[in-house]
């Protein structure tokens, strides 16, 4: 049995609030790219192409870390029970979704020159690839069950599960032979790049954090109207 | 046509610049879309809460 979801947290308040948040958000992310493109300088390997850097490592930042977030809202559901849980973990299960495909073809994207291909089976290339099916197929899951306590706990078992492959995508690079680099962090990058990579590094976080939030909205009053739609079902059986 | 070709002959586009404009623009196309689908969704949403509020009793 769930405890139902309030509709409190979707109230006006709580929308100017996105509202104002999502604004912000808009405004820094573009602030964030046109700096990275401006300050920095063309690297002295790949040249101007070093500025994907500035997508592409953000976004696969964000794919480790809304899969993280879909991990922390299904072991509280599996605990709780509680219907919110379940929803923003639904939420965070498809923002890291979106975040994974976007590392991937913004990858293939880099890849090609520099690379010479668009695509290898490299480790790091395939354990993000693996993730992103799990979260395709963990999305399925809530899209083919109908029974609402069944599909929020086969669900957040699944997006547990699927989680434990976030460590694997991060440590792929020092596991096994990999022509991809490892991991890029403000320590591993020359200090030209380090200011553009934090600004969009929190840019993409803040992306996320909006989306996570406002898509468990959607999900919260699609909820209500259901809720309202088998009350009003039931009211007029009652009647009858 | 000839003029106009001479014209362009000695402009070469960075390939790298292609690269760079294919991933930034890709980046806002999926970001943009995919607002565009959470915003379409919650006011869906709320059109449906909306229409069973009216439901008569």
């Amino acid at each position: 049995m769930t405890h139902a979801v309030s509709l409190s947290a979707a109230s006006a308040t709580g929308t100017a609030r996105r509202s104002w948040f999502g604004w912000f958000t808009l405004v820094f992310l573009v602030f964030s790219q046109v700096t990275a493109i401006l300050i920095s300088p063309p690297d002295r390997d790949m040249g101007d192409l070093q500025k994907i850097m500035y997508v592409h490592v953000p976004a696969a930042w964000m794919t480790m870390l809304a899969p993280l977030a879909l991990l922390a809202f299904g072991v509280r559901y599996l605990f709780t029970h509680r219907e919110e849980d379940d929803l923003l973990a639904a939420a965070s299960g498809e923002v890291a979704l979106v975040f994974a495909g976007l590392t991937l073809a913004l990858g293939m994207i880099w890849g090609r020159p520099t690379w010479g291909v668009w695509w290898t089976w490299d480790p790091r290339l395939t354990s993000t690839l693996v993730l992103f099916l799990i979260l395709a197929g963990y999305l399925s899951i809530r899209a083919l069950i109908d029974d609402r306590d069944q599909r929020a706990q086969w669900s957040a078992a699944v997006g547990v599960l699927g989680a434990i492959n976030v460590p694997i995508v991060y440590m792929s690079v020092r596991w096994w032979r990999t022509i991809h680099q490892i991991q890029s962090s403000p320590a591993t990058v020359d200090p030209a790049y380090v200011i553009g990579l934090r600004l969009n590094a929190f840019a993409f976080l803040f992306v996320m954090i909006y989306f996570i939030r406002r898509r468990r909205d959607a999900f919260v009053l699609e909820r209500a109207a259901e809720h309202a739609g088998e009350a009003a079902a039931l009211g007029g059986l009652s009647r009858e | 046509m000839r003029a106009r070709r001479r014209h362009w002959e000695g402009f070469r586009v960075n390939e790298n610049w292609l690269f760079v404009g294919a991933a930034f623009g890709l980046t806002w196309v999926v970001l943009v879309g995919y607002f565009v689908r959470v915003h379409g969704a919650v006011r869906r949403a709320q059109a449906l809460l909306d229409a069973a509020a009216v439901v008569p009793r």
